[in-house]
């Protein structure tokens, strides 16, 4: 019973969704309170029916209940519980809902916290998200429903593809959802100021929390599926500009671009125009990325669904949702204000640039990963664009934006002084060069650009703690009152100086661990010894290890540095006995939290050899690391309390109003 | 149960949803209001950025103008607004837009009241299944077993062999099942951890054995055949392991040697022994391919007809009248598949158009009557012995 | 600086961001992109050796050879033509005999083909998009490859 009420609510909650997506809009063109009103509440209910759906669909996947049709296709009794968990979304159907389910909680946080909001934005907002939550909801249910049952249930699941069941790939999903249906938000307010026709410098203040939360996580989800991707498939690569991965890293982009314009139109009501249109832009390629990922147009790492029913439903959605928000915005914008004017070279200018080559390389990646399904669709020529198309394009478009990066925050807002931002650099400026000659000096053998890349990411960094420096007027005032302006420096200032510091941090991973890896691939049997980097790697043999629901060939490595010992590695293979599925168990050694040994075992080999894959890697945790100073930096920045202003107060308010201008 | 929350869900639903339309209408702050609170906050932030020294006393004054020119013109938004609002409540204009209001209000209620049930009960009723119980695994398993199925009576046995693989009982409980469900590799399984816990004994060696032969279609490999010779040492007389062995004699193309043993098991068997039929079949199968296939020595010769053994039709008996007749169908279903796509021997066929009218389903046997008699074209005696089983059996032969 | 000749601008450095930026695409289509090919259309149309090409089919079965150490090599079948593939390096997961399979690298002077890369991707229903087109092409397909045995 409790899969059928699960199922039940999914329906009431489309059916409040209906409700949401038309009664609060029309209250805000009658101007009638109460009609408006009724937003809030249905957003929180919808919230707790599609929650309580998932429940229901979560318990019949603990309890093994092979007469829901989802769990027999995905789930299997002797699973560890944890997998039994995550395998609710680790398919089609349950993935969806998890979809639906986080557009909800956002509504709901809205129709909960957003008291701060003026009436009709919240009552339009919700309403937009009503429209949203209605389509999903229409296509789970009509297409891709998970509370299907079976008749006479059968007695054993099918299992979950054992590629899944990883701890890394099951959390990942949940935090790339809530990342990019997260810019659901920005997309609905952007709706609603233009339904309401109201676009000032409060509304880029009320957004930009929605935006933070959206960007903070997709940050650290993209990181998350970057690392499963490492260990997990055992060659060592890290980001293969695969189209489900461009699916997620195209909203990042523009993300982080309506991030730094809505700064500027909260502080100088400038740019809302375009503010409007990436936020529209940007949840639009959230659901493009839906579409990519669920529809099948690509056989992908992480692709599972491939009914093209689905897909005609979602592109059905995507051009409605796309095109509407797009016609609206046409039809609306021109009657925009011009907000502030700036010159080039200032804070604002700085933050255009950065908008400029963010979005320019959102165009690279989106055409990328369009382009050979376009061909394909067309001329029938097959094509793939692989990492040296995006070399050539995304990573010129990234130099410019990151040479920007430090001097942009030191920039004063409408007219800046370039010269004076330099002079305050020039610690960074420095460092960086100095760095560069070391690399040139010290190291041989790499890419001939990776020590200007160095100098680039030390640039970065530096030039983020130069900023934090001069801010707290640090070694120029006394120690006490530099730490009492640290505390009381606002958070946003902190934030962003956190978020610069780590994507130094991932540049730096990226161009150390890319130019200076070793790597070795080789024949090894038992006795056999290998170095690289000044490591030995001696295999001492294999064991076979069972569990239930798979078989493991342990390779056992002893590695040592100067005859010191340094770890006991055991990578192995890994056969899954239900499907016969092969997958790499890699063993990673950190060195001092920075530098990994990686390795990976391939197919045995006659004569009691075995094929090894060895890395090393230097600096490459930095790449993740650098994801999560940033994710932090984001968090630092949403907690800045300035962003929850409260709403008007209730009494009086017109007289004091008038008392304190 | 599950309509009673239903219904008392939707109902609340309903209420809570509608709730905010009962009561009374609020006088709303406008949007401007909310504009001044941010600006206001924006000034202050300006005096405290200023203190901490952020930005210097130029740049803030410039952007104080700026927030202050922003904050004077929501002010003077919101007290037009104000006075716009003083003159339409005076008007008696008002009045009708309260009415509207009021108008609007009321289909409100009844909208939602009405879409809420009816969607949400209508589109469950075609996407639900709302008499279907829940069938978690643990309690299908943990039901009393005569209210099991079969599948599940198999499956919680198995449940307590993965907690206690030592249990010889149950192993030799689960080995004949899994050989009847046609899950050799469990058979197989189990047979071997009867063998292993009991040591070794003609019956399983040869269970083990019969099963592995089933796994091979018919054929009786080297690993089968030393699990029957192993048997055959423990006990010369038991007839299972000689069966297998003769049949092995004769896959193996040892003719003169697999008639002999042929011979001697039957005279070996009492009277009516069900497997003296087979082995007869088998005795003239081979003395034809001894007398006919002299030239072709060397050659690998073909495997006689191996069919489905005795026991298994045997055990077939033990099954539910359900469990047998899809045991039936499958056989049947495979002999077909393998007659159509690779042919076969007129004896096959015969036995497919008999098993199809076992099944009762003439037309399909008069179909067979048809593929068969195409199929086997250049047989002479083939067609024979078709066309005089059809005519025994009463099917009609169109032709 | 006017307020005019200030959004001259910036709409000029938009300009020039994004004209830089078509620049840069266009090259990189025209130079950076790797065509699909299969067996029979190398054979059909040819191609230059020394120029990267994708090349996929099915492993044909009983070709899988090692050499020494972690080379080896396979043929590539798409039941028209095959092409022989030497690799050196680890194969993949769910490499296997009678699968599909997409290798990148180029062709040699003498019809073989030399690829640093062998694709397989976890699903186990994988077939490459462009391995099961060209199969279908050459009428080999059959709904049964690319699936892994599910018992």
């Amino acid at each position: 019973m409790i899969i059928e009420l699960g199922h039940f609510m999914l329906v009431l909650a489309l059916a409040l969704a209906l409700i949401q997506s038309v009664v609060p809009i029309w209250g805000a063109q009658t101007n009638d309170s109460r009609l408006m009103a009724i937003a809030s509440p249905i957003a929180i209910m919808q919230f707790l029916f599609v929650g309580l759906a998932f429940a229901a669909l979560t318990h019949a996947y603990v309890t093994s209940d092979f007469s829901v049709q989802n769990v027999w296709e995905n789930s299997h009794s002797t699973m560890p519980l944890l997998y039994k968990f995550t395998s609710v979304w680790g398919n089609h159907e349950g993935s969806m809902l998890l979809w639906v389910f986080i557009l909800v909680i956002f509504s709901a946080l809205v129709g909960a916290f957003g008291l701060n909001l003026p009436p009709k934005l919240k009552a339009n907002t919700l309403a937009v998200q009503g429209w949203i939550t209605a389509a999903f909801l229409l296509f789970v249910l009509l297409t891709s429903n998970p509370f299907h049952r079976i008749a006479n249930a059968p007695i054993e699941g099918r299992d979950l593809n054992p590629i899944l069941q990883d701890i890394g790939l099951a959390i990942h999903p949940p935090l790339l959802y809530l990342g990019y249906v997260g810019f659901s938000i920005a997309f609905s307010f952007s709706i609603a100021a233009l339904l309401e026709g109201r676009i000032d410098a409060a509304w880029a203040r009320w957004v930009r929390p929605w935006v933070l939360v959206a960007w903070g996580l997709l940050t650290l989800g993209i990181a998350m599926g970057s690392y499963w991707a490492y260990y997990e498939l055992g060659w060592g690569g890290y980001w293969f500009w695969d189209p489900v991965e461009n699916a997620s890293f195209m909203p990042w982009l523009s993300g982080t671009a309506l991030l730094h314009s809505a700064i500027v139109m909260e502080k100088r009501g400038a740019l809302k125009v375009w503010t409007i249109l990436l936020s529209i832009l940007t949840f639009s390629l959230s659901l493009l990325g839906t579409f990519l990922v669920r529809s099948g147009v690509l056989t992908s790492v992480h692709a599972f669904a491939t009914d093209p029913s689905r897909g005609v439903f979602i592109l059905i959605l995507l051009v409605a949702f796309i095109g509407g928000g797009l016609s609206l915005f046409a039809w609306r914008a021109p009657m925009l204000k011009q907000g502030g004017v700036f010159s080039p070279i200032s804070r604002e200018g700085s933050l255009v640039l950065n908008n400029l080559f963010l979005s320019a390389a959102t165009a690279a990646v989106l055409v990328g990963t369009l382009y050979p399904l376009a061909l394909e669709a067309t001329t029938g020529a097959k094509i793939s664009v692989g990492a040296p198309f995006f070399n050539a394009t995304f990573g010129p478009m990234m130099v410019p934006l990151l040479i920007a990066v430090p001097v942009g925050p030191l920039l004063a807002w409408k007219r800046g002084d370039l010269f004076a931002a330099m002079q305050r650099l020039f610690i960074a400026l420095g460092a960086a060069i100095f760095v560069t000659v070391l690399c040139y000096a010290l190291i041989n053998g790499g890419s001939a650009l990776a020590p200007l890349g160095i100098g680039l990411a030390v640039w970065v960094m530096v030039g983020a703690l130069a900023e934090m420096q001069l801010r707290i007027g640090l070694f120029k005032l006394p120690l006490g009152k530099s730490f009492s302006r640290l505390i009381g420096l606002p958070r946003t200032v902190f934030g962003a100086a956190l978020g610069h510091f780590g994507l130094g941090m991932t540049l730096l991973g990226l161009i150390v661990a890319s130019a200076y890896q070793t790597e070795d691939i080789l024949v090894m049997k038992p006795g056999d010894q290998t170095s690289i980097s000044g490591y030995t790697f001696q295999l001492d043999g294999f064991r076979e290890h069972a569990e239930f629901n798979y078989v493991d060939l342990i390779g056992s490595f002893q590695v040592t540095k100067d005859g010191q010992q340094v770890a006991e590695l055991h990578p192995a293979k890994r056969v899954y006995t239900s499907r016969n599925m092969p997958t790499t168990e890699t063993a990673i050694h950190t060195i001092g939290g920075v530098t990994q040994l990686y390795l990976s075992l391939g197919d045995a080999q006659e004569n009691n050899g075995i094929g090894v894959r060895i890395y090393y890697k230097p600096w490459v945790t930095f790449i993740w690391l650098g994801c999560v100073v940033m994710f932090i930096g984001g968090c630092f920045s949403i907690s800045d309390r300035r962003l929850r202003i409260g709403a008007p107060a209730r009494k009086g308010r017109a007289k004091q109003a008038a008392g304190t201008a | 149960m599950f309509w009673t929350i239903a219904v008392v869900l939707t109902l609340v639903t309903i209420a809570i949803a509608t709730y905010p339309l009962m009561r009374k209408e609020r006088k709303l702050d406008s949007a401007n209001a909310y504009d001044m609170t941010i600006y206001k906050s924006q000034l202050q932030e300006i005096e405290g950025d200023v203190e901490r020294g952020l930005i210097d006393e130029a740049e803030a004054e410039a952007a104080r103008a700026e927030v202050a020119r922003r904050l004077i013109g929501a002010q003077d938004a919101l007290e037009k607004e104000s006075e716009t609002d003083r003159k339409t409540s005076d008007a008696p204009a008002s009045v009708s837009q309260f009415e509207g209001g009021k108008s609007n209000l009321r289909f409100a209620v009844v909208a939602i009241a009405l879409v809420i049930p009816l969607l949400s009960l209508g589109l469950y009723f075609t996407l639900g299944s709302p008499d279907l119980p829940a069938q978690p695994l643990q309690a299908r398993l943990s039901k009393p077993p005569e209210n099991q199925s079969l599948t599940e009576l198999v499956a919680s046995a198995e449940m307590k062999l993965a907690a206690n693989p030592d249990d010889l009982e149950g192993w030799k409980r689960m080995a004949p099942v899994y050989a009847r469900m046609r899950r050799t590799d469990d058979a197989i399984k189990a047979y071997r951890n009867i063998l292993r816990l009991e040591g070794e004994s003609v019956e399983a060696l040869s269970d083990l054995g019969e099963v592995l032969v089933i796994k091979n279609a018919g054929v009786v490999n080297d690993e089968a055949r030393e699990l029957f010779q192993r048997a055959n040492l423990l006990d010369a007389t038991a007839p299972k392991p000689r069966f297998f062995l003769a049949i092995a004699l004769g896959q193996s193309g040892e003719t003169q040697d697999a008639i002999e043993k042929w011979q001697a098991l039957v005279a070996d068997s009492a009277e009516g022994a069900p497997w003296i039929p087979f082995a007869k079949e088998q005795i003239a199968a081979l003395k034809k391919r001894d007398a006919s296939g002299s030239t072709t020595e060397g050659e690998q010769a073909p495997p006689p007809l191996a069919g489905p053994s005795k026991e298994d039709v045997d055990n077939a008996a033990e099954l539910t009248a359900e469990d047998r007749q899809q045991m039936i169908e499958g056989m049947v279903s495979n002999l077909a598949d393998r007659l159509n796509s690779e042919g076969g021997t007129a004896d096959e066929w015969v036995r497919l158009i008999r098993a199809e009218l076992v099944l009762n389903r003439p037309d399909m046997a008069a179909k067979t009557v048809t593929r068969a008699l195409d199929a086997l074209q250049s047989d002479v005696d083939g067609l024979e012995k078709v066309k005089a089983a059809a005519r025994s059996l009463g099917v009609s032969i169109d032709q | 600086m006017s307020r005019k000749q200030k959004r001259m601008m910036l709409i000029g450095a938009a300009g020039a961001v994004l004209f830089a930026a078509v620049g840069l695409i266009l090259f990189a289509l025209q130079n950076q992109i790797t065509f699909f090919m299969s067996p029979s259309e190398i054979a059909e149309k040819g191609v230059a050796p020394g120029q990267r090409i994708r090349l996929g089919g099915l492993v044909k079965e009983e070709s899988v050879e090692r050499t020494d150490k972690a080379h080896v090599s396979f043929v590539v079948t798409d039941g028209g033509s095959e092409i022989k593939v030497a690799y050196a390096g680890i194969l993949p997961d769910l490499f296997r005999e009678g699968q599909g399979v997409v290798t990148e690298g180029m062709m040699n002077s003498d019809g073989s083909f030399a690829a640093d890369t062998v694709l397989a991707k976890h699903d186990e229903n994988y077939m490459p998009r462009e391995v099961a087109d060209a199969l279908k092409e050459q009428g080999h397909w059959q709904d049964s490859y690319g699936k892994v045995e599910i018992n």
